[in-house]
C-alpha cells in the first residue's frame, strides 16, 4: 500500500509539471495581448509598450516561462495585474469555500446515489424504474437553474435555510454548514444519477457472482451479504464515478457561487476574466489542477484500500 | 449491417428513446426555423408589459424589457446546439485515431497515450475554458476547441478500450494467422466494435457539452449579450425571480427537456448494446404453485419414489421426488422434468450428464438456489423428513447454515475477492456455530489443517487471488464444512483444476466424507471422477434421470442407450495401458 | 532424411507481467518436430506453457530464443500478420464463441482465409464454402446465418472448416475440444483425425487432458513448467511412461471404471511425493522443475537441468535416464527394452 502510494505520488509530479507548463503556454500563446485588454481600446501604442515593459511582457517567452516556473516552485503564483495582491493570497482565501462545497456535494452525491442504486439493484421493479427516471432527470437539470430555484424557494417561499451568503467554518460550524446546504444540493444533484446508475449496475453485477451464492448457501443474512460483501466489491467503480463527480462539482461551484453569494474562486475568477487579470487566472487554473491531481491520487488510494487485487499487485 | 448497428436501431425505436428522439427533432427544427416561427422579434421591447406571465399576446410571457420569451427561446437555442458540435467533433477527431492506435499497437504507444489522457483528466474543463475566455476576449470558437481537446481524453479511453477489447478476440488472431492485411482486419473486425460505444459516448458528451455551454452563457461568457441564448435567459429569469418567478418555468423546461432527451437516447443505445441487466434478487426458493398447476399434465419421466415405503425415507439423507423446474415460458421444455432420487445416509451419490441435462439445477434446488429465472414448479425435496421447498426464507437459512454445505466449480470466484481466507472462514464459523471471535480463529485454523493445508496461518492471511486453484478449492471445502453439514453438495468440484490437483481433491473429499460420515451429492460431467468417488450414480439427460444404480453397474454394464453412448465417448486411458481411443476404433470399423 | 514440416529448436518465450515484476519463462527451451500428415499432441497442465507455445508457433507471440522452421524456412521472427506465403498454417482455438466474429455470416467467416489465397471467383468461393460445410457436417445453407445460430459444437465445426479452407499443411488446435461435451468432443476428434488422414494435414493438438490427446495423436509431447518432460510415440508413452511426471499425469487421469480406478489410485499415491499444496509455484532456477514433487528425485535433480535423454524412440528429460548421473542407469534402460 505504501509502495503503491509512493508510485502514484511520483507519477503525479510529472503530471502536475506538464499541467503547469500547459497552463502557462495556453495563456501565453493563445492570440491576444493582455496589455491591450487592460488599457482598453483607447490606448496609444506607447502606453501599451510601457505596460508591456512594466509587466515584463517584452522579455523572450522562454525567459518569462523559466522565471515563472522558478517562482512557481517557490510557491509564488505571481501578482495580480490589477490589485497588486499576491495571487496566492487571494486564492487561498477563496479556495476553501469552493473546495468545501465541492466536497460536501460529493458526499451528498455518494450517500444519496449509493442508497438509490442499491435500492434499484436489490428491489428491482418499480424502485428500479423510479431510480432510472429520477437519475436521468437529476442529471439533466442545469445546476445554475436549480440553484436559482432553490434560492427562490428558500429565500421567499419557505425561509428555513439561509439562501445566500457564507460564514467561515471557524466562526460558526453550524452556520457554515447551514449556508452550504443549498449550494451542495444544487451542485451535487447532477452526480446523484451517475452514482446511482453506477451503483445499480455494479451491485447487480456483483449479485450474479458466485461468491454471493457461496454466502447465501452458507445461510448468511441478506443484509449482511449486501452491506458487507457486495458493497465492498462494487465500491471500485462507484468511487471512481464519485471522483469524476468531484471534479465536475468544482466547475459547477464556480458557476453557482454568484447565485448563492459565496466568496469562492468562481467569483474571484470571473472578475479576473472580465478584467483580463492573467496572473490571477493562471494561478486559479493551477490551483484547480492541483486539487484535481490530489483528488485523483486520493481516489486511487481509496480504490486500492478497498480492493486487495489492486493493492497487492 | 453490423450487430451493433442492429442493436442501436432496436434501441432507438423503443418508446422512451423514440419520443426523446422526436422531441430533439422538434427542438432542433424549431430553433432552426426560429425566424419564421417566432411570433415576435426577439429583440423588440414592449415596456408596457414587462415580466408578464403567459398572455394571449405573449404565450410564454415577457422578460424585464418586455421582450417575448417564446421568441427569445426559439432564437436562443440554435447557437448553443450548433456550438456544442465543435467540442464533440474535436474530441472525436483527436480521441478516436489515438485510441485506435493505442488499443491496436499497445506497448509504449499505449503507455504514452494513457499518460496524456491522465494529464487531460487533471485539468478541470470549465476553469481552463474561463482562462481561454480571459486571454481571447471571449472567443467562443477557441473556447469550444479547447474544451474539445480537454474532453478528448474520455473519447480516447472509450475508443482505446473498445479497440483493445476487439484486438484481443481470438477471431482477430485467426484473421492474422490467415494473413489478412492489417487495414482489412481494422475495417472488418475492429472498427465495427467501436461504433456502438462511440455512439453512446458522443450522445452523452454532446449533452454534457450543451449543458457546459449554457453554463458559460449563464455566466455571460462566450455568447454575445445581444443575441438571446438559454443560459442568458436563465440569468434574466433569476435576476427577476423575486418580482415574477414565472420566467424560470419555460426556460428550465427548454433546457431540462433537451438535455434529458439527449441523455435518454444515449442510455437507450447503451442498454441496447450491453443488454439491460435486470437486477437479480436472490433466488426464490419456494415453488410457484400456480405455475405448477398449469403444468400439471407434464408427466414425470421416471416413476416417483413411493415415500410411503418407510424404508427409503428412513435410510435416506435426502429424497427428491418428482422435481420439476422451468426456466422459460410455460410451453418450453422443463430444465428438470420430474426427477426423483434418494441419497442414502453416508453415501456418495453422483449425478452425471452433459451440459444442459439439468444435473446442476437439480443439485442447486436442494439449497434453494435455482438461479433466476428458474422456478420450481412441483415436487418435494426432503431432508430429514422436512420438505425444503415448503420452507420460508428463514427456515431455509437455518437449513443452509447447519445442514448443507456447497462446493462450487470455480474455487477462485466462489470466494469473496475482497476478504482474506481467514476473515471469510471466521465470519461463517461465528454465524454457523455461534463461536466467539477467539474460538472462531482457532477452529478456522483446525479446519484449514483438516482440508490438507500445512500452513493454515499463512493461508488465512491470504486473499483468494493469491491462492492456486487447488488451495482455493481446499479453502472452499473448509468454508462448506464450517456449518458441520450432514450433506455436502459438490457441483463439478474439480472441473476447473489440473488432473494432478483433481486427484488430490478427490482424495480429500473421500477422506472427509468417511471421517465426518457425511453424505455427498456430487455433480459431474466426468465419468472418471464419478468412478473414483461415488457409490451410486444417476445419469441425467434432458432434465430426466435415464438410469440409476451402483457406480459399478452403471459404468460397466449400462442398460440405457444414452449411458452407453456417454461411456463410449469418454476418452480413457485404461488399466492395461492400452489405448482404447474412440477415434481409432471407429476408423478401424 | 528430409527435413520435418515443422522443426522447433530450443524455443523460449519470456514475458513480464508488468514493468516491475521479474520475467516469467512460459516456454523454456522446447524442441519438437512434426512431419506432414502427423498428429502430435502437446499435453500439459495449467502453467505448462502449452498455449504460449502454440501462440509462438503461430507468430502471435514473440519468441525470445531458439528457432522455428516451417516448411524448410526460418519463421522465428515473422509475426502472424506479416508471414510471407509458403507452407500454410491455420488455427482452431478453444472458445467456440469468441473465435468467430459474431457480426459476420458463416459464409463471410469461411471466405476470409480464401481471400488471401486469391484468384478465386465469387462463385468458386461459394461452392468451395458449401463443400467445406458439408465436409464438417453442417448444412450448406449455414453460410447465410450468423454464428449465434449455432451450438458450441457446431461453431467449432465452423472454425475447423475455416482452418481447412486453404488446405493448410499444419493446423494448430489449442484446446479445441475442451469446451465441448464428451459426445461432441468424440465426434470432433474423429473429424479432425479423418481430415488429417485424407489431406495429409499435420495437426498440433494442444490439450490438458492426456486421454483426449491419446485418442487422436500419433506422438505426444509432455510439457511441465515450460519444458518438455518426455516425448515420443503415443502408444509407447502411455504403455510405459518413463518420466516420473508423465507417470503421475497418466495415473491422475481417472477412468470410468470403479475397479480399475481404485487400482490406479493406489499406484498414483506412490507416483507423487508431494501434494501441490506443499510445492511453491516457482520454477526452480536450476535443476528439474518437477523435482519438488518427484518421488525419485536425487541430489542432481536440484542442481542441474536434465538434458533430453534418448530412450528408444523417445526422449526423456530426466536424470534417471542419464547414464552419467542416474544412481542405477542400467535398471532404467532395461525397463523399456
Amino acid at each position: 500500500m505504501l509502495r503503491l502510494a509512493s508510485v502514484r505520488l511520483a507519477l503525479s509530479v510529472p503530471i502536475m509539471a506538464i499541467v503547469a507548463t500547459m497552463t502557462y503556454f495556453l495563456v501565453e500563446l493563445v492570440p491576444g495581448d493582455p496589455a491591450a485588454f487592460l488599457l482598453g481600446s483607447g490606448a496609444t501604442s506607447k502606453q501599451v509598450s510601457d505596460l508591456h515593459h512594466e509587466l515584463g511582457l517584452d522579455r523572450p517567452l522562454i525567459d518569462r516561462f523559466l522565471s515563472w516556473f522558478g517562482d512557481l516552485l517557490h510557491g509564488d503564483l505571481g501578482t495580480s495585474f490589477v490589485t497588486n495582491e499576491s495571487t496566492l493570497t487571494s486564492l487561498s482565501r477563496a479556495m476553501p469555500v469552493t473546495v468545501s462545497v465541492a466536497l460536501l456535494a460529493t458526499i451528498f452525491t455518494l450517500v444519496v446515489g449509493v442508497t438509490l442504486g442499491m435500492l434499484a439493484a436489490v428491489r428491482g421493479g418499480v424502485a428500479d424504474a423510479f431510480v432510472q427516471w429520477f437519475g436521468s432527470i437529476s442529471m439533466s437539470i442545469p445546476n445554475f437553474w436549480l440553484a436559482a430555484v432553490l434560492v427562490l424557494i428558500f429565500a421567499i417561499k419557505v425561509p428555513v435555510l439561509p439562501a445566500t451568503g457564507y460564514v467561515p467554518v471557524a466562526s460558526s460550524p453550524t452556520d457554515w454548514f447551514a449556508h452550504l446546504i443549498l449550494p451542495t444540493i444544487a451542485v451535487g444533484l447532477a452526480g446523484v444519477g451517475q452514482v446511482a446508475f453506477q451503483t445499480r449496475d455494479a451491485v447487480a453485477d456483483q449479485l450474479s457472482r458466485e461468491y454471493v451464492r457461496t454466502l447465501i448457501a452458507a445461510g448468511l443474512p441478506r443484509w449482511r451479504i449486501l452491506g458487507k460483501h457486495v458493497l465492498r466489491n462494487a465500491s471500485g467503480p462507484i468511487v471512481t464515478v464519485a471522483s469524476i463527480g468531484f471534479v465536475f462539482a468544482l466547475g459547477a461551484v464556480v458557476v453557482v457561487e454568484s447565485i448563492f453569494g459565496l466568496p469562492g474562486v468562481g467569483t474571484l475568477m470571473l472578475t479576473a476574466v472580465r478584467i483580463h487579470d492573467l496572473p490571477l487566472v493562471q494561478g486559479a487554473v493551477l490551483m484547480f489542477c492541483l486539487v484535481v491531481v490530489v483528488a485523483n491520487l486520493v481516489t486511487d488510494l481509496i480504490v486500492a484500500a478497498l480492493n486487495p487485487r489492486v493493492r497487492l499487485t | 449491417m453490423t450487430a451493433q448497428g442492429d442493436a442501436i436501431r432496436r434501441a432507438v425505436t423503443r418508446p422512451v428513446a423514440a419520443i426523446s428522439l422526436g422531441w430533439l427533432v422538434v427542438i432542433s427544427l424549431a430553433c432552426a426555423c426560429a425566424g419564421w416561427l417566432s411570433p415576435h422579434d426577439p429583440l423588440a421591447q414592449d415596456l408596457s408589459t414587462t415580466l408578464s406571465g403567459p398572455t394571449s399576446e405573449y404565450w410564454l410571457g415577457t422578460d424585464d424589457l418586455g421582450r417575448d420569451v417564446l421568441s427569445r427561446l426559439l432564437h436562443g437555442g440554435s447557437g448553443l446546439l450548433v456550438t456544442a458540435l465543435i467540442p464533440v467533433g474535436v474530441s472525436v477527431l483527436i480521441g478516436v485515431p489515438v485510441g485506435l492506435l493505442a488499443g491496436y499497437l499497445r506497448g509504449p504507444v499505449d503507455t504514452l497515450a494513457n499518460f496524456a489522457a491522465d494529464v487531460l483528466f487533471a485539468m478541470p474543463g470549465l476553469v481552463v475554458v474561463l482562462a481561454v475566455a480571459a486571454v481571447t476576449d471571449n472567443n467562443i470558437t477557441l473556447m469550444a476547441i479547447v474544451f474539445g481537446v480537454l474532453t478528448s481524453g474520455v473519447t480516447y479511453r472509450v475508443a482505446r478500450n473498445a479497440t483493445a477489447g476487439a484486438r484481443s478476440m481470438p477471431y482477430v488472431d485467426a484473421a492474422l494467422v490467415s494473413r489478412l492485411p492489417r487495414r482489412r482486419i481494422l475495417a472488418r473486425h475492429i472498427l465495427p466494435n467501436l461504433a456502438g460505444p462511440l455512439t453512446v459516448q458522443t450522445f452523452i458528451q454532446y449533452s454534457g457539452t450543451f449543458l457546459f455551454l449554457t453554463s458559460l452563457s449563464f455566466l455571460g461568457l462566450g455568447f454575445s449579450p445581444e443575441t438571446p441564448s438559454w443560459g442568458q435567459l436563465t440569468l434574466t429569469a433569476a435576476h427577476n425571480m423575486y418580482v415574477n418567478p414565472w420566467m424560470m418555468v419555460p426556460v428550465g423546461f427548454a433546457l431540462t427537456s433537451t438535455v434529458l432527451a439527449l441523455n435518454l437516447v444515449g442510455f437507450a443505445i447503451l442498454r441496447g448494446l450491453t443488454g439491460h441487466r435486470r437486477p437479480r434478487s436472490a433466488p426464490r426458493p419456494r415453488k410457484d404453485r400456480r405455475a405448477a398447476h398449469a403444468n400439471a399434465d407434464a408427466s414425470p419421466a421416471t416413476r416417483p419414489l413411493r415415500l410411503a415405503d418407510g424404508d427409503i425415507a428412513n435410510q435416506s439423507a435426502l429424497v427428491i421426488e418428482d422435481l420439476q423446474i422451468a426456466f422459460g415460458a410455460a410451453d418450453e421444455a422443463l430444465a428438470v422434468a420430474g426427477v426423483s432420487l434418494a441419497v442414502r445416509k453416508g453415501e456418495a451419490f453422483g449425478l452425471v450428464g452433459e451440459s444442459g441435462s439439468g444435473k446442476t439445477t437439480t443439485a442447486l434446488a436442494v439449497l434453494g438456489l435455482v438461479p433466476p429465472p428458474g422456478r420450481v414448479l412441483a415436487g418435494q425435496i426432503l431432508l430429514d423428513g422436512q420438505d425444503l421447498l415448503a420452507l420460508g426464507e428463514s427456515g431455509l437459512r437455518e437449513v443452509r447454515r447447519h445442514k448443507i454445505g456447497l462446493i462450487s466449480q470455480e474455487p477462485m470466484v466462489a470466494l469473496d475477492p475482497c476478504f482474506t481466507v481467514g476473515s471469510q472462514l471466521r465470519e461463517l464459523l461465528r454465524l454457523r456455530r455461534g463461536l466467539s471471535r477467539k474460538a472462531a480463529s482457532r477452529t478456522a485454523r483446525d479446519l484449514l489443517r483438516e482440508v490438507g493445508l500445512r500452513t493454515p496461518d499463512v493461508v488465512a492471511t491470504q486473499y483468494p487471488h493469491q491462492l492456486s486453484g487447488g488451495i482455493a478449492q481446499r479453502v472452499s471445502i473448509a468454508l462448506a464444512l464450517s456449518g458441520e453439514p450432514q450433506i455436502l453438495v459438490a457441483d463439478e468440484p474439480t472441473t476447473a483444476l489440473d488432473v494432478t490437483v483433481q486427484a488430490e481433491i478427490l482424495d480429500l473429499l473421500r477422506r472427509l466424507q468417511s471421517e465426518r460420515s457425511m453424505t455427498l451429492l456430487l455433480v459431474s460431467h466426468d465419468l472418471g471422477v464419478v468412478a473414483d468417488l461415488c457409490d451410486r450414480v444417476a445419469v441425467m439427460a434432458d432434465g430426466r434421470i435415464v438410469e440409476e444404480g451402483t457406480t459399478e453397474k452403471v459404468l460397466t454394464a449400462p442398460e440405457h442407450a444414452y449411458s452407453r453412448q456417454l461411456i463410449q465417448a469418454t476418452p480413457r486411458l485404461n488399466d492395461s495401458n492400452e489405448i482404447t481411443s474412440l477415434g481409432r476404433e471407429r476408423k478401424a470399423t | 532424411m528430409t527435413e520435418p514440416l515443422l522443426a522447433v529448436e530450443e524455443l523460449a518465450v519470456t514475458y513480464r507481467k508488468s514493468w516491475r515484476s521479474s520475467s516469467v519463462r512460459a516456454v523454456d527451451g522446447v524442441s519438437l518436430g512434426l512431419n506432414s500428415g502427423e498428429i502430435v499432441g502437446v499435453v500439459g497442465e495449467s502453467g505448462s506453457g502449452k498455449s504460449t507455445l502454440g501462440r509462438a508457433l503461430l507468430g502471435l507471440t514473440k519468441s525470445t530464443a531458439g528457432s522455428i522452421r516451417f516448411g524448410g524456412r526460418d519463421v522465428t521472427h515473422e509475426r502472424a500478420g506479416s508471414r510471407s506465403s509458403g507452407r500454410v498454417l491455420q488455427v482452431v482455438f478453444q472458445d467456440p464463441f469468441s473465435s468467430l466474429n459474431p457480426a459476420r455470416t458463416v459464409g463471410s467467416i469461411l471466405s476470409e482465409p480464401l481471400e488471401m489465397h486469391g484468384g478465386m471467383s465469387a462463385d468458386a468461393a461459394n461452392s468451395k464454402i458449401r463443400e467445406l460445410l458439408l465436409r464438417v457436417g453442417l448444412p450448406a445453407d449455414a453460410m447465410h446465418r450468423y454464428p449465434s445460430a449455432f451450438s458450441g459444437g457446431q461453431r467449432q465445426r465452423i472454425a475447423i472448416a475455416r482452418a481447412i479452407s486453404v488446405d493448410p499443411d499444419l493446423v494448430i488446435c489449442d484446446e479445441a475440444t475442451s469446451a465441448l461435451d464428451v459426445v461432441t468432443q468424440a465426434r470432433m476428434l474423429e473429424l479432425l483425425g479423418s481430415l488429417s488422414a485424407e489431406r495429409r494435414m499435420a495437426v498440433l493438438f494442444i490439450a490438458h487432458d492426456l486421454a483426449v490427446v491419446a485418442a487422436i495423436a500419433h506422438r505426444v509431447v509432455v510439457l511441465y513448467q515450460g519444458r518438455v518432460m518426455e516425448q515420443g510415440p503415443c502408444r509407447a508413452i502411455l504403455a510405459s511412461p518413463l518420466h516420473p511426471y508423465t507417470r503421475a499425469l497418466e495415473l491422475s487421469s481417472p477412468v470410468p471404471d470403479p475397479a480399475a480406478q481404485r487400482e490406479r489410485r493406489r499406484r498414483r499415491v506412490e507416483a507423487l511425493a508431494a501434494s501441490t499444496v506443499e510445492v511453491s509455484q516457482e520454477v526452480p532456477e536450476v535443476g528439474c522443475p518437477f523435482a519438488p514433487r518427484c518421488p525419485e528425485a536425487f541430489s542432481a535433480c536440484w542442481t542441474s537441468r536434465p538434458k533430453d535423454n534418448a530412450v528408444g524412440d523417445r526422449t526423456v528429460a530426466c536424470h534417471l535416464y542419464d547414464a552419467d548421473l542416474a544412481p542405477n542407469p542400467e535398471n532404467r534402460r532395461n525397463e523399456t527394452a
